[in-house]
Parts: structure tokens; C-alpha cells; sequence
């Protein structure tokens, strides 16, 4: 999909969920969050299954286990920050979801 | 007098009379609509959905919600905006051609259904949130019922078969006192509202809750997940004394956690915390930490992958320096290896791990994987109180390489313009025997020291604590131990090289009183245990804890050290009992 330049805008990456309670609810809610602030379509893929990451019941529904590797892509303006973005909430064990 | 035992999730007693909550079952009148009138219904659903989400907002906004109770709310604001749960009902008015609340009500179900059949115990007991957004938005969109918690007249028991986490966060705290319900585990929202807001509660009862009637007499023994019907006398006066005692204790904890970990002869005891994950950081500041004395960094790595580069380890630092605000961040280099596995995750191919290629052995074998976080750390130090922290040393050739890396990283890092700070403190940690052994020599050439409790004792003692065969042997109270951690106590001290002890040891207020005798003025330990251990060392002097110690020195056994340590702790220390 091309985005606002003209490049087509699209990545993914694959990341390991590292907190102990894998994507429970409050990771999922902060992955949505994120994801929908991003603008982008953003989907994310297990070994099975795949979930929209701005749902989070989707994202919940997946359930991940801690060591899960999960594929993140993003298409739309600006998708390359925003799976980077994503990555990095998952790499932390999703901080911020204290708050 | 009847006694029940269900699972303890809230702290604490409560004595009442019991009202028991019955809620409408919610049956909807399911209504039919014509094509034409699909779009209208879609905008009902859609205002019924926004609005519902901002109320969740508001109530998360409300100045008493404590953290938890916030995050709990943010999830139900995030359900009610998700896009997969508004699709699915739109598909359900348009080809079911039902109203907006039936079609709302049939796509929750079927998610709750979904998280019930989840393997995982956690999950499952997401699907009562599920609930409790579809009691929302019907509330919102059918216009809100009288609340019966609302009517609450006098203080009370409330016992109920399940009690969603909204209206768990909504009670009234000054009219309820406790609360008992027939379904829900240890993890559920409600327990762990329950928790936050402190207030007794047992679950999981089964059916004895729908035999409770309205005023009845109520004993709930959060504490030990047990509820007494109509109490005796005997009984009442014992519980009432419990309870005042258990309110006493909780209310001494708040208070002192903004106060300075002294003893009452007016010493200073440095309570740091240790955690694994960034997001940590804040659960130790919250409970009056003064700072993290033991950061573990293995989460950088990921299964399968390269390890991190320096700008991730840069990041992370540099975001948990940002939160302590010039309190220390002892930053532990990456101790892989033994039960932790390998970088990638792989389980170790050596014969016994815990005596193989682990640690900072692994760290100086492979330079690709230290340099980076040398760099990181330095890096990081121009933006905060860093201290770099290097596990499993040895011998002092083992110490003079990894400063010499991280001297050379350092060097690099300014003939590339780089802001490093001035002096970055360098600390072994001292869980090798050997390294207790010769801990003078090590002392010369460090900043700190910080004692691994866990590692020490497993290797002094040649126990592995994980193997159920010869846990029972795992034993910090052994003699042997305690003259280990006084060697490197008095090493540091005749030094004036600060040291610390960060394992299981320094969260048990069993020993609390031993170390502060021995000489430690620097503990680090898990978040959780900061405000009891901080209570501990309120209550002793220094000179009581001395006295402490040098018996504890003289002791030929554990268990006599053991037998000592309680007398202090039931004699000096307040206590919930």
C-alpha cells in the first residue's frame, strides 16, 4: 500500500513476549492502544492464529503464554515506527501497563 | 454457628451483617427490526459503545482509583472501543436483523464463551470482565437500573454469586465492609480490587452463599479464605480482637512508607529494590524504595534472536533512569547460563550448567554480546546514577577483564564524542565462595560489593534448591553462611567499600535484625517485601541487632540461629498476629 510519500508502507518484525503472564488483558489493552494510535492496520500472527492489534479482545483471545513469538506488521504511513514502537512495548514486558 | 472455607483474596477481617445482592438476570426482550432500520441501529450501538467508554474513562479518571483499579478499568474502556467486538455485533444486527442490545448481548456472550474455553486459569477469568462491559454498555443503552449498592444504608457484608469488577471498584467503602462470593478465583479482578482497596473478602464458596439471608451475622476471614454464619460469643470476641489487630498492622505499613528505613537509634538502612522488568521500576518507588540494587537484564534477550544492540540496552536504562530520578540503578551485566539458559534461549548442552560456561565466563567469551551493554550502561550514566554491576566473579583476573572491557568501551565511546559520566561505580557480586573467600583482594579494586545470597548458599552448600531431593538442605542460617557473608562484611568495611546483600534473605524479616547486626546499611530485595522489612528495622536498634548477631556467630547450629532470630522477631517486632 503506498503510503503519503509514495513508498509502499509496510513492515513486520517478530518478537518474544518475555513478561511472565504472556498477553493477558492489560499488555493486550496497552498493544491496542498503541497500535490504534499508530493509524496503521496492524495484525498480528502466532504459529496459529492472527488477531487485529488494535482489538483487544482479539489479542487477549490469542492466548499467548510468555516465550511466544509473535510476527507484528503494520501497513500504512508511518509503518515502519510503528512496528518498532510495538516491538519495544513488547520487549519492556509492555511497561506502562502499571500505570 | 456455621464455618465455611472458600480461597482468601482479601486482606483481613470484617464483621457484619450480611446483605446479599440479587441482581436482575438481565433477560432482554429480543426485538425485530427491518432492513431499513439496520444503519439506525448501528448508530444506537455505536453512541451506546462511546458513551459507556467514556463513563469507564470517568471512573478511571476518579481521584481514589488506585493504579490496578485503573488498569482494570482501561482494559473495559479498551473492549468497549475494540473494533473486532463493534464488527461482530454490527454483523449480528444486520444479518440477524435483531436491535442493538440483543446483537451486543449474543457477540459478548460468545467472546465470554471463547475466554471460558481458554486453557490458561488467568484467561479464563477474563471472560467475568467480558461480563461486566456487557452489564455496561446494556446499562448505557437501556438506561441505568436502581442500584441496590447505591441504597446501601448502613455498613455491611455483601455476599453475591459473582461481583463484576466495575462494581467492585464502584462500592461505597464506608457502607461495605467485606464481601463473599459464590464464584471467582485467586487472580480475578475482584481479588485483586479486593486487595487494593483492602477489604476482606473470601470466593470461590460455592453454593453456601446462596443459603445466606439478609442480616444475618458474618464473619469474613480474608486471611484465611474462612466465613463463620452467626457466630458465638467466644468466637465473635476472638475474631474482634484479630481484626483490630490486623487494621492496626495495615495502617502502620502505610504510614511509614514515605518515612526513612531507620532504626530507632536513629541509624539509615538503604532499601533498594530488585526487579527483571523496566516496568517494575514503579512498583518499588511506590512502595518507598530508594532506589534498584539489582536490576536484571536478561529480558533484553529474545528467544532465537541476535542479542540486543546498544541502543536497546541504551533505551532501556535510560527510560528506568528517567522514572528514578537520580536514585540509584545498579545495573547487573547478563548472568546467563545454569537455570536461566543460554542467550537465545537454549537450554545449556553441559553436563552441569551451574558449574559451566555461565555469567560473566559467558560474557568475556563472547565480546558481541558484553560489548553492547558495556556500551549501553556508560551511555546511559551521562543521564543518571548508574552502577554496573558484574556477576559470578571469581578470581581477580576474572574482574580485571571485565573492567578492562569496560574501560575500553568507555574509551571508544569519548574518541567518538560520546557523553559519558565522569565515574561509573563498578560492584562484584559475591556468590562464588571463592569470591567471599577473597574478598579483600576483590574489595581493593571495586566501588561496592553486593552478597548474591541465593548463589552463595546453593554453592557453600552444594544444594540445588530447585531439586525437591536436597531443598530442605538450602539453609541461610547455617553457620557456615553467615561466616561467609561476616568475612565479606568486615572486608568491606575495613575498606570503606559499601556493600549490600540482594537474595531471598534480604526480603525475610527473619533476618533482618541479623543483618542490620552484621553490619549491612544496604539491603536490596523484591518490591513486595519493602514496607515489612522497613517496619522491621524501625523497631530494633542497632546495638539490640549486634547483640543479635554475636550470639547468632557463636551458634553450632541452623536451627539454634533460627530458634534466636524468631525470639527477636516475636519479642521486637510488630506483627498481623
Amino acid at each position: 500500500m503506498p503510503g503519503d510519500d509514495g513508498t509502499c508502507a509496510a513492515a513486520e518484525a517478530e518478537v518474544v513476549v518475555r513478561n511472565p503472564q504472556g498477553m493477558h488483558l492489560r499488555p493486550a489493552t496497552e498493544f491496542a492502544r498503541v497500535a490504534m494510535s499508530t493509524g496503521c492496520a496492524v495484525r498480528v500472527r502466532t504459529a496459529d492464529a492472527e488477531a487485529d492489534g488494535a482489538s483487544v479482545l482479539e489479542l487477549a483471545m490469542l492466548g499467548v503464554p510468555q516465550g511466544t513469538t509473535l510476527r507484528i506488521s503494520a501497513e500504512g504511513p508511518g509503518a515502519e515506527a510503528a512496528v518498532r514502537r510495538l516491538v519495544m512495548l513488547v520487549t519492556s514486558g509492555f511497561a506502562g501497563t502499571e500505570r | 454457628m456455621e464455618s465455611h472455607t472458600g480461597i482468601a483474596v482479601g486482606p483481613g477481617i470484617a464483621i457484619g451483617r450480611v446483605f446479599v445482592l440479587r441482581r436482575d438476570p438481565g433477560q432482554i426482550p429480543v426485538r425485530r427490526i427491518g432492513a431499513s432500520e439496520v444503519d439506525a441501529e448501528c448508530g444506537r450501538l455505536s453512541a451506546g459503545m462511546t458513551s459507556a467508554a467514556q463513563a469507564v474513562a470517568s471512573l478511571r479518571g476518579a481521584a481514589d482509583a488506585s493504579p490496578e483499579v485503573s488498569a482494570i478499568l482501561a482494559s473495559h474502556e479498551m473492549l468497549l472501543l475494540d473494533p473486532a467486538l463493534r464488527g461482530s455485533i454490527e454483523r449480528r444486527i444486520r444479518v440477524g436483523l435483531v436491535d442493538a442490545e440483543t446483537a451486543a448481548v449474543e457477540a459478548l456472550d460468545a467472546f465470554a464463551a471463547r475466554f471460558d474455553a481458554l486453557p490458561d486459569a488467568y484467561m479464563r477469568q477474563r471472560a467475568s470482565d467480558v461480563r461486566d462491559v456487557r452489564r455496561r454498555l446494556l446499562d448505557v443503552m437501556r438506561g441505568s437500573e436502581a442500584d441496590q449498592l447505591a441504597r446501601l444504608s448502613e455498613p455491611v457484608i455483601l455476599a453475591a454469586r459473582e461481583l463484576t469488577p466495575s462494581e467492585t471498584a464502584a462500592l461505597d467503602r464506608k457502607r461495605t465492609l467485606g464481601f463473599v462470593t459464590a464464584v471467582g478465583g485467586p487472580t480475578s479482578h475482584t481479588a485483586i480490587i479486593a486487595r487494593n482497596l483492602g477489604l476482606p473478602a473470601v470466593v470461590g464458596l460455592g453454593d453456601q452463599v446462596a443459603a445466606l439471608a439478609d442480616g444475618q451475622i458474618v464473619i469474613v476471614d480474608g486471611l484465611k479464605g474462612v466465613v463463620i454464619v452467626d457466630p458465638d460469643a467466644a468466637t465473635l470476641a476472638r475474631y474482634e480482637e484479630h481484626a483490630a489487630r490486623f487494621a492496626r498492622w495495615v495502617r502502620d505499613l502505610k504510614r511509614i512508607r514515605d518515612f526513612p528505613a531507620e532504626t530507632r537509634d536513629g541509624h539509615q538502612i538503604r532499601l533498594m529494590g530488585n526487579i527483571e522488568l523496566p516496568s517494575e521500576v514503579d512498583a518499588v518507588l511506590r512502595a518507598g524504595g530508594d532506589g534498584i540494587g539489582l536490576f536484571r537484564t536478561e529480558f533484553l534477550c529474545q528467544k532465537g534472536k541476535a542479542p540486543p544492540t546498544e541502543d536497546e540496552h541504551y533505551q532501556v536504562y535510560s527510560e528506568a533512569l528517567r522514572k528514578l530520578g537520580g536514585r540509584p540503578l545498579t545495573i547487573r551485566t547478563f548472568d546467563f547460563g545454569a537455570d536461566k539458559g543460554g542467550p537465545a534461549g537454549e537450554p545449556s548442552a553441559e553436563p552441569n550448567p551451574a558449574l559451566g560456561v555461565r555469567s560473566i565466563r559467558l560474557c568475556l567469551e563472547q565480546p558481541q554480546l558484553f560489548m553492547p551493554q558495556l556500551r549501553g550502561i556508560l551511555r546511559a550514566s551521562a543521564h543518571g546514577n548508574v552502577r554496573c554491576l558484574f556477576p559470578m566473579i571469581s578470581s581477580l583476573s576474572e574482574l580485571r577483564r571485565a573492567k578492562e572491557l569496560l574501560d575500553r568501551a568507555r574509551t571508544d565511546l569519548r574518541a567518538d564524542g560520546v557523553h559519558v559520566a565522569d565515574s561509573v561505580p563498578v560492584g562484584v557480586m559475591v556468590e562464588i565462595p571463592a569470591a567471599a573467600v577473597i574478598v579483600d583482594l576483590l574489595a581493593d579494586e571495586v566501588d561496592f560489593l553486593s552478597i548474591g545470597s541465593n548463589d552463595l548458599i546453593q554453592y557453600a552448600l552444594a544444594v540445588d534448591r530447585v531439586n525437591a531431593k536436597v531443598a530442605h538442605l538450602y539453609e541461610p542460617a547455617h553457620p557456615a553462611i553467615l561466616r561467609l557473608v561476616d568475612r565479606v562484611v568486615r572486608a568491606a568495611s575495613d575498606r570503606g567499600v559499601p556493600v549490600s546483600l540482594c537474595g531471598e534473605m534480604a526480603g525475610d524479616r527473619l533476618f533482618t535484625v541479623l543483618l542490620v547486626g552484621m553490619g549491612f546499611r544496604d539491603l536490596s530485595l523484591s518490591p513486595r517485601a519493602i514496607p515489612e522489612i522497613k517496619m522491621a528495622i524501625r523497631s530494633i536498634t542497632v546495638e539490640q541487632a549486634r547483640r543479635a548477631a554475636a550470639w547468632c556467630a557463636d551458634a553450632k547450629h541452623a536451627a539454634e540461629v533460627r530458634k534466636r532470630l524468631l525470639d527477636v522477631v516475636s519479642e521486637q517486632l510488630p506483627s498481623a498476629f
